[in-house]
């Protein structure tokens, strides 16, 4: 995993994970659906109209077609601040190098690159060979349009979600468990807690064998060390989300 | 601090700041009344020293990069304007570009001359033997002088303007655009282009002479072409300012010295806009327009003075005019 370094205007670094070339390649190969569609309609509606007047119909289409070939990446990256809709489908996004939102004429600088980018075409759409082996040369995949409009691309990640929230509590029985666990989980030292939080918000990380694995050793050895019981038919997975929940909840 | 407590205290926090998050990047920043925007801009500064902390004091990873995320969002929904000034870019199109354009003036006469050194090229060429260069230098599908003594080519009727003036513009809008992008080849795919478009006008101008029909060219071409020709002298003169950032990395690295010829580049490019458009307007209503309607030296006369007017936006426009970044 590739990540991109930035320093917030207040000077705390942080990093975004920059976009294989596997996912653009996906990204640009969904666009191509509403493009093709686009430009059939406006097939039809040329047609429609040189059925009348043949010259305007065949004006509409020229103009209309080279709207779409320059325009479309161009319209969807500066209103959609980077991403268009294979883009947006796949969580990645055109960003400036200094981390912030791309402008209109950086996304219009690389949108107009294409017309290189994807040289052998012979339209300013895809990514071809030039693209292909410059993003490959780079660290961060940039192919030459984003060299030029200081840009890459980056996932945006919104599916994170490690911080676990204790679920309701329907009954006395259980609400008393979840005291005797509170005091329990006191006796427990620093590195203890440490290692419990850790495995619990890195759990989508690891495989499931691994995952597993880990979740059984880790519910053993806190069952004995606090003398803790597993409920009936309680994974051990979720019997070590349920302390850590307990851990780091508000206590008031 | 330890994690437990960190998660503790801080969380409720970010769980606000997802929220918020939320909103903004559906609706935007301006969907936020003033006390969240107030309320948003004070989470993110505590998410950001939050992950300066999780950097530095507390371990494991996972809070770490749960929080590098959460900043890297707000970051984006906070800086960084996207929104498109109109105003500004009208008053820049009207009185910073000339600034602009003069500043690269040596890049467009770069272009002028390869442009130029292609006319005389194709002149010449079709001159010495007429077969070859039509065969060879000229696309197919161009404009050919009609029978002779029909004096200035078939009467088009509006609609077969239309179509052809639709046609037209796209195409040398795509060319213009195709010169510019070129310059990432170091320059040299958009030398080629400014030279081959020079050598298609010189063919075409020894081809109507041959025929006795330099006026019907003159009158065909030149009202447009007065600008049309500049923008796409102006594409290339943006795609020699673009490459000369590959070329020249002193005294940045590449990669600066690129993005910020690159940003010039398209500033340049963006001149050519309202030309393409007043040429396309010409051309479908001065140069197509029949001989009974609009007079070969009335045709002549606007080429001049849209020509001249050109000139003296460039030269004149725009002396005082602050640039703004």
């Amino acid at each position: 995993v590739i990540r991109h370094e930035v320093l917030t205007a207040e000077k705390v670094p942080f990093s975004y994970r920059v976009a294989g070339l596997g996912s653009r390649w996906l990204a640009w190969m969904i666009d191509l659906f509403p493009i093709a569609a686009l430009a059939l309609m406006g097939l039809v509606l040329a047609s429609v109209l040189s059925l009348g007047r043949p010259g305007l119909g065949f004006a509409l289409m020229a103009i209309w077609t080279f709207a779409i070939l320059w325009g479309y990446f161009l319209f969807f990256e500066w209103l959609w601040r980077g991403q268009t809709p294979g883009k947006a489908m796949l969580g990645i996004r055109v960003i400036q190098w200094q981390g912030t939102a791309l402008t209109f004429f950086q996304a219009a600088l690389r949108n107009l690159l294409r017309a290189v980018d994807g040289l052998p075409l012979p339209f300013p759409l895809g990514p071809g060979l030039p693209g292909l082996i410059v993003a490959a040369c780079n660290r961060e995949h940039r192919r030459l349009g984003d060299l030029v409009a200081d840009t890459l691309v980056v996932h945006v990640e919104r599916k994170v979600q490690p911080i676990l929230t204790l679920g309701e509590t329907h009954n006395e029985a259980d609400r008393q468990r979840l005291a005797v666990l509170r005091l329990r989980l006191g006796q427990l030292d620093r590195e203890q807690k440490q290692t419990l939080l850790d495995l619990c918000l890195r759990r989508d990380q690891l495989r499931v064998l691994e995952r597993a694995r880990l979740f059984q050793a880790v519910a053993q050895y806190f069952e004995q060390r606090l003398e803790l019981m597993l409920q009936e038919q309680e994974s051990a997975e979720k019997f070590v989300l349920q302390m850590a929940a307990v851990l780091i909840e508000r206590s008031s | 601090m330890d994690l437990a407590t960190f998660l503790q205290t801080r969380r409720p926090d970010w769980k606000r700041l997802e929220e918020i998050l939320q909103r903004v990047e559906g609706s935007g920043l301006a969907s936020l009344d003033d006390e969240q925007a107030v309320e948003f801009g004070r989470l993110y500064r505590r998410a950001a020293s939050d992950l300066n902390q999780a950097q530095t004091f507390v371990s494991g990873e996972a809070t770490e990069l749960y929080l590098n995320d959460l900043v890297a969002r707000a970051y984006l929904a906070i800086y960084g304007k996207t929104r498109i000034d109109v105003w500004g870019l009208m008053r820049y199109l009207l009185l910073g570009y000339p600034a602009v354009f003069r500043r690269y003036l040596p890049h467009f006469l770069l272009a002028t001359l390869l442009f130029t050194a292609g006319g005389v090229f194709g002149y010449l060429v079709s001159w010495y033997d007429k077969d070859v260069a039509r065969a060879y230098l000229l696309p197919p599908r161009t404009i050919r002088p009609t029978e002779e003594g029909s004096d200035g080519g078939v009467q088009y009727d509006t609609d077969q303007v239309t179509a052809f003036s639709g046609f037209l513009f796209t195409h040398n809008v795509s060319v213009t655009l195709f010169a510019f992008a070129l310059g990432v080849t170091f320059g040299l795919g958009t030398a080629w282009m400014m030279f081959y478009n020079g050598v298609i006008t010189g063919v075409l101008a020894a081809v109507f002479v041959e025929a006795h029909q330099l006026t019907a060219f003159a009158t065909g071409i030149l009202p447009h072409g007065v600008l049309e020709i500049p923008a796409c002298l102006i594409g290339g003169t943006a795609g020699f300012v673009m490459a000369q950032g590959f070329l020249q990395a002193r005294p940045w690295p590449r990669r600066e010295e690129v993005a910020r010829q690159g940003k010039q580049a398209i500033l340049v490019l963006f001149g050519c806009v309202p030309l393409l458009a007043a040429a396309a307007c010409l051309e479908a209503g001065v140069a197509r327009a029949p001989d009974w309607f609009l007079d070969k030296g009335v045709k002549l006369a606007i080429a001049g003075v849209v020509g001249l007017l050109f000139l003296a936006y460039v030269a004149l426009v725009g002396w005082r005019h602050k640039e703004q970044a």
